[in-house]
């Protein structure tokens, strides 16, 4: 039987995979400036970022550079250099771009 | 003894950490009538005479000096000179709670920022050169005292830290020295100076670095290539399109990989690089680069899904482990998926 795929956008150096609730999330990441912000690059400042209303959105710690992000409205990711991405409600793992360095691995920033 | 510094002492350590880092990336003529009155000074308060200068425009203009020489063929007093800015037993101590790096000031250890600049010589210079320099290397002040010298001028002027008087005065003659000249190499009856550089760039993280041109520069036209404090020729940084696979950097870390691309183009990375195309598939293109005595460097090229307000589809390369055998599992490692896993039903 064929294994069923989890849905998953990719914006840049992010992809986001549907997934069912954690059983357990670290700390919540307050918005900033009215933004959740998934990822930011650190040189560009550029930033995957959620604009929504406070309780629609939120964003939680998961290990290591892992979230989780909880969607109870309907939504939309932006990036100052990618298409945005509208997402149904539900809960999402958000994982950033690695890359591989023999010295260990790094994630990239965009 | 001091056990801790107060918030007060510790923004004064801030400020006075920048202080001496503005010394140490200092650039422009030195102000040779200061620098000999203070260098004779110190001879004649450490038990010498007042010595002779000879000055040059770059270290190495010095160290060719030396090389006719034959090193420089007089004893060397630096050792002895030195004396009044070693940490007695008491001061190690002390020494630790005023370390900048404790307190979250600065990006990366003021020894380690010091150390840069004679790296970068040592590694530009040719090689029977940096074979003297290296001999030379206890004769010579580099740059390394600053440490020491700026510890004492923080204990002094901010901590309140009592000096014997004769020590003082030769302590503050270290630190009119440091501030104007650059390298010295003090010996007997001669002293040694070399001007300091016409320009000096550094990156966001305080590292030699400037893709435009030289990261050092002296006024005898000697020139140092860097990014991110590793050492490039000059081909590479001055005319990057005629860089082959010896002018690239890729037994560096990340950064000066993507430093290095982002100076060429990726094409034109690719190119030097001598890369073959091992796979192809609708998630990009793998490419590998045979580096000498280096794990070999495998990379997906990948496309921007949205191009850019000018209509250009920008590409990125992106490292990926040696064993990866397709563009679709490099670029599903990268998102910690294998893949079979690894199918966006959205890409921007």
């Amino acid at each position: 039987m064929k294994k069923e795929m989890l849905k998953q956008y990719r914006q840049g150096d992010v992809l986001l995979v549907e997934i069912d609730q954690p059983s357990r999330t670290g700390k919540p990441i307050n918005p900033e400036e009215g933004r959740i912000i998934l990822a930011q690059g650190e040189l560009s400042g550029h930033a995957h970022a959620i604009r929504k209303g406070e309780g629609a959105v939120k964003l939680f710690e998961g290990s290591g550079d892992r979230r989780y992000l909880l969607m109870t409205e309907i939504g939309r990711l932006e990036h100052e250099e990618h298409g945005p991405i509208v997402l149904e409600p539900g809960w999402y793992e958000v994982r950033r771009q690695r890359e591989y360095d023999p010295m260990g691995t790094v994630s990239t920033a965009d | 003894m001091i056990q801790h510094l107060s918030p007060e002492q510790v923004r004064t350590l801030e400020a006075h950490h920048r202080e001496w880092r503005a010394v140490a990336t200092r650039s422009g003529p030195a102000d040779r009538k200061l620098v000999q009155k203070a260098i004779g000074e110190l001879y004649v308060a450490s038990g010498y005479e007042w010595p002779s200068f000879v000055w040059h425009e770059s270290p190495r203009e010095l160290l060719t000096f030396a090389k006719n020489l034959g090193r420089f063929g007089l004893v060397p007093v630096r050792d002895s000179l030195s004396q009044p800015l070693r940490l007695e037993a008491t001061e190690v101590e002390a020494r630790k709670c005023v370390r900048p790096m404790l307190w979250g000031l600065g990006t990366v250890r003021f020894e380690e920022f010091l150390d840069q600049q004679p790296a970068l010589v040592m590694e530009t210079l040719p090689q029977p050169l940096r074979r003297l320099m290296v001999g030379s290397l206890n004769e010579m002040c580099v740059g390394l005292e600053l440490d020491l010298i700026s510890h004492h001028d923080f204990c002094e002027r901010h901590l309140g830290v009592q000096y014997e008087p004769g020590r003082l005065k030769r302590v503050r003659l270290w630190s009119e020295i440091a501030k104007s000249c650059y390298w010295w190499a003090p010996h007997e009856t001669t002293c040694f100076v070399s001007d300091r550089p016409t320009e000096i760039h550094l990156d966001a993280r305080e590292r030699l670095h400037n893709l435009k041109g030289a990261a050092m520069a002296f006024s005898d036209g000697w020139s140092l290539y860097a990014i991110h404090g590793n050492a490039v020729s000059e081909r590479l940084a001055i005319r990057p399109e005629e860089a082959t696979l010896e002018d690239l950097p890729l037994d560096s870390d990340l950064e000066v990989l993507h430093a290095t691309i982002e100076l060429l183009g990726h094409e034109r990375f690719l190119a030097a690089a001598k890369a073959e195309l091992v796979q192809e598939d609708d998630f990009g293109r793998l490419h590998l680069v045979q580096v000498h005595d280096y794990e070999p460097l495998l990379m997906v090229e990948v496309v921007n899904a949205t191009p850019d307000l000018d209509g250009k589809v920008r590409r990125h390369l992106l490292r990926v482990p040696p064993e990866t055998e397709s563009a679709h599992e490099g670029v599903a490692w990268s998102f910690g998926q294998l893949a079979a896993d690894y199918a966006p039903v959205m890409q921007t």
